[in-house]
């Protein structure tokens, strides 16, 4: 049976769920439009804070900062090659690369399905989403579409009077081009054209296979664990390590 | 139907208020925010975010393979007979026959499968009586399963859902349970080449993974625009059989 609440209590953990869903919102908002100067502002402030992705973790809040400080390089790189590249465009002669920024990228992110547990002592949440996103942008390939489909998974923590990401956690189960079967070869491959637009991803700094995005051989796997009811952070699972 | 305007009082102050009357809600209710006291008002803002979470881990279990333990932990017990799982070609009546279908026969788990039904763009209700609730979402979903005569194949599965869902034991449960698939379709295949006599190219395959059900008939169906039923859910005042997501809430139903 699930627990009664006082009306205020009521209120208060609905609006707790309110604000988990806009803090993670606002981070998934964020990375569509390469705003990564603002996503630590969601993060906690404290030092153990834990980023995951499928190939690892970036553990400690230097290493988490380092990725969003890395993935805003990376999204003024590429605004830079797509004004080289096609510096004729009327849409690019004589614009700045401030006025530029973000060109050659757009991530459209739908998150949704979502599993939200607030601790029955209100200082902490977990949650669980599905999310569909379009990622596209130039790639080694020429411009591309990629379906990047999975789960975000956080646990939150109250800080100031402030909902605030402690452990994020993002599993792609499908990460394949738009427009073409995931169960065979994709079709698109690097094209020398746009060999300079080879821009890597930031690098966790404790490697692990944390999940595995779709392929014909991958054995099944399940999504990340689901939340559930706990009294108080330090008695359930986490998403970061 | 049209939209109604007034200016109503909440906390002290007016505040605007559009409201859309349609036949349902004239019809199975008249209640306004203010009939509810405080405690009953906090209570069913709460109990929304529940029936939310319900409809999201019975995804969830879906996509982790734990069809069982979505029947056994999110579906009814005291109504069980009268559970019922529908899809365009019908409906499974009675949690054992559900079951039959759902786990029993569920062609997922294998390498290479994989199967999503997310839970989006929800509009939940809690009835006056706060005895039951419904719910209806769109699912932009995926399987990939044995099928088409290849060893995997993947298709996008774009379902249009309807839940009714009872409070049993200070829980949410799923009663009835609805899913009419619009399109399935393999991710490149461009809907727009569909002609209206067609099925679209994996209905015949989810056909064959639904099987014979228990209640046959055309329950869905959107060869022309999109389907009557699920109907938009509504405020109402307590369940009826004829706004519910089982068979006899379809206009197709011939009882």
């Amino acid at each position: 049976m699930s627990k009664h609440y006082t009306a205020e209590q009521y209120a208060d953990r609905c609006m707790i769920i309110r604000e988990v869903q806009n803090v993670v919102g606002k981070v998934a908002h964020c990375d569509m439009l390469a705003d990564y100067d603002l996503s630590p502002n969601f993060w906690s402030k404290a030092e153990d804070i834990c980023l995951g992705v499928n190939d690892g973790y970036f553990k400690g809040r230097e290493a988490v900062l380092g990725y969003y400080a890395q993935k805003l390089e990376n999204a003024k790189k590429l605004t830079r090659l797509v004004m080289e590249k096609w510096a004729d465009h009327k849409d690019v002669k004589g614009k700045t690369e401030a006025e530029m920024f973000g060109a050659g990228y757009v991530k459209g992110t739908d998150m949704h399905t979502p599993i939200i547990e607030v601790a029955e002592d209100m200082k902490s949440a977990k949650a669980l989403w599905q999310f569909q996103a379009a990622d596209t942008r130039v790639t080694t390939k020429g411009p591309l579409s990629v379906w990047k489909i999975g789960y975000m998974a956080a646990d939150l923590v109250e800080e100031d009077g402030e909902w605030k990401i402690k452990n994020l956690l993002y599993a792609l189960d499908i990460d394949h081009p738009c427009a073409e079967p995931w169960t065979e070869a994709s079709k698109y491959q690097d094209d020398p054209e746009f060999a300079a637009f080879a821009i890597p991803e930031p690098v966790p700094n404790v490697k692990a296979e944390v999940y595995k995005s779709y392929s014909v051989d991958r054995p099944y796997q399940e999504p990340p664990r689901m939340p559930e009811p706990y009294a108080t952070l330090a008695e359930t699972f986490s998403y970061g390590i | 139907m049209e939209w109604k305007f007034e200016t109503r009082m909440a906390n002290g102050k007016p505040y605007d208020r559009y409201e859309y009357d349609s036949a349902i809600r004239m019809k199975y209710s008249t209640s306004k925010p203010e009939d509810f006291d405080l405690e009953t008002r906090a209570w069913r803002a709460y109990q929304v975010e529940e029936v939310k979470k319900v409809l999201s881990k019975r995804a969830y279990l879906e996509h982790a393979n734990r069809r069982a333990e979505a029947l056994d932990t999110l579906w009814t017990k005291e109504r069980a007979d009268s559970a019922t799982y529908g899809r365009n070609w019908g409906y499974y009546v009675g949690l054992d026959n559900i079951r039959k279908y759902y786990v029993d026969g569920n062609p997922f788990g294998g390498a290479g499968t994989d199967v999503c039904h997310p839970f989006t763009t929800y509009k939940i209700i809690i009835a006056d009586d706060n005895k039951t609730a419904q719910a209806t979402w769109y699912s932009i979903g995926y399987e990939i399963n044995p099928a088409l005569g290849k060893d995997v194949d993947c298709y996008w599965d774009n379902q249009r859902c309807g839940a009714d869902l009872v409070y049993e034991d200070g829980q949410w449960k799923i009663w009835h349970y609805f899913a009419g698939t619009d399109f399935a379709v393999r991710p490149g295949f461009p809907y727009a080449s569909l002609r209206t006599e067609e099925t679209t190219p994996c209905d015949k395959q989810l056909e064959k993974e639904f099987g014979t059900p228990d209640v046959a008939f055309k329950a869905y169906d959107s060869f022309y625009n999109y389907y009557f039923y699920p109907e938009i859910t509504m405020e109402h005042a307590t369940f009826a059989d004829a706004i519910s997501n089982g068979p006899e809430g379809n206009p197709n139903y011939k009882g």
